[in-house]
């Protein structure tokens, strides 16, 4: 039974996302599958729960992409914003059965890159005083490979612990060491050792399937 | 104990570049806690309108890909025109301005109970805009209504910003025959977070137009 009042089923025609559906798919459960048909239907009545139970579940995903493309600014907030209602328009193409990640990815990668592309046609100084690390300098942008991988890590990240994905972020994102963790959370440097083990080892299986693929 | 900045598992268990993503401030990043009602606002607004219109763009340089076919454009205004929304008139006794229409403004459902009517007149000195939309309820305290026009290109006006929507002039320097579409946006002063201050996306009210 579905969760949606009215949803409907529309024969239209699927849309392929090629590079992107690839080993997303295989992490879905059956009751999941059941879950995105039903939100995928709601959705594309414009249900505005489906459209913030769609957001919940993808939203941070889709702002890392256009974060990873366009870097700091406004402007992903209002790519992120862009991706939503650009979906909206082309669920009647979507297959209802499909998982959401590969084909919201598709459109924030095409989302962002249009917005990089229209910023770098509108240079406001002169090339003399930007900085190398501009964004708007980078003239290629990441391929859907490169953002399958964005995509999956942050998909492998969320779904840890939140203990593990803390100690992993402090880990990683700001290079502590286990003792200086232990010591900001107020815990024993043993239980980050094993968050950080576990949390590890959770990562490696979920993005096992990247193996020898992975472009930076 | 391994005590290294990062534990010797990391070796073997992931490859080296998912460590460098990892070690990447945008794969950490959280969307701003308001995003989600903009959101919601936004496709709100997409569905209350049908199609023809992006919110999401406003603010954004004109590209292709961001704006529909204005054959599709062309059906949502032909729709309008069928429902009684666009009525263009002939201005017999303007003494200045010419090419004048009116136009019924459509609510989106972001405020209730709203509508209202524009009443455009072409000048030398540019388009002038008599809004009347008494139904909106007045913004203060560094929130505003502001009016946008859009162009068969895709060009983004903003044509000014008021309280509230009865007795507003509004002007825009554009030619009659280019407009496409009229907005109403919802606005919040941004200050120096961001100085060239786009819209929201939030549309309250809007029309097609057709010369």
């Amino acid at each position: 039974m579905s969760n949606y009042a009215g949803a409907k089923r529309f024969d239209r025609p699927t849309l392929r996302a090629s590079t992107l559906v690839s080993v997303m798919e295989q992490f879905r459960p059956p009751h999941q599958v059941q879950r995105d048909t039903e939100l995928a239907l709601a959705f594309r009545e414009g249900n505005l729960d489906a459209v913030r139970t769609l957001y919940e579940r993808f939203g941070g995903l889709v702002f890392t992409v256009a974060h990873r493309i366009i870097g700091d600014g406004q402007r992903v907030e209002d790519v992120t914003q862009h991706v939503f209602v650009q979906a909206w328009r082309l669920a009647g193409h979507f297959d209802a059965g499909r998982d959401f990640a590969p084909w919201l990815a598709m459109i924030a990668r095409s989302s962002a890159i249009d917005a990089l592309r229209i910023e770098q046609r509108s240079p406001t100084e002169a090339l003399d005083h930007a900085d190398p690390s501009d964004s708007a300098l980078v003239m290629l942008p990441p391929s859907a490979k490169q953002v399958e991988t964005v995509w999956s890590v942050r998909t492998a990240i969320d779904s840890l612990d939140p203990n593990e994905r803390e100690v992993i972020r402090m880990q990683h994102l700001q290079g502590h060491s286990h003792s200086e963790i232990a010591e900001q959370l107020g815990v024993a440097v043993g239980t980050v050792e094993s968050r950080s083990d576990r949390g590890h080892r959770r990562l490696a299986t979920r993005l096992g399937h990247l193996g020898q693929d992975v472009e930076q | 104990m391994n005590d290294s900045k990062n534990s010797d598992n990391l070796d073997g268990a992931l490859d080296a570049d998912i460590v460098a993503l990892l070690a990447d401030a945008s794969t950490w990043v959280e969307p701003p806690s308001g995003l989600s009602d903009r959101v919601v606002a936004a496709v709100r607004s997409e569905t209350a309108f049908g199609d023809n219109s992006d919110p999401v763009s406003l603010g954004a340089a004109p590209s292709r890909t961001w704006f529909r076919p204005a054959l599709v454009g062309a059906t949502g205004a032909i729709a309008f025109l069928f429902g009684g929304i666009i009525v263009l008139s002939a201005l017999s006794g303007a003494e200045i301005g010419t090419d004048a229409f009116s136009a019924e403004l459509t609510s989106t459902g972001l405020v209730s109970d709203v509508g209202g009517n524009i009443d455009v007149t072409s000048f030398e000195s540019g388009l002038r805009i008599d809004l009347d939309a008494p139904g909106l309820p007045r913004r203060d305290d560094g929130k505003f209504y502001e009016g946008w026009m859009r162009t068969a290109d895709g060009d983004l006006l903003p044509v000014g910003t008021f309280h509230e929507g009865s007795n507003v002039t509004l002007w825009a320097g554009v030619e009659l025959d280019r407009i496409e579409l009229f907005m109403i946006t919802l606005e919040e002063a941004a200050g120096g977070n961001d100085p060239g201050q786009g819209s929201s996306g939030e549309v309250v009210l809007r029309t097609a137009i057709r010369s």
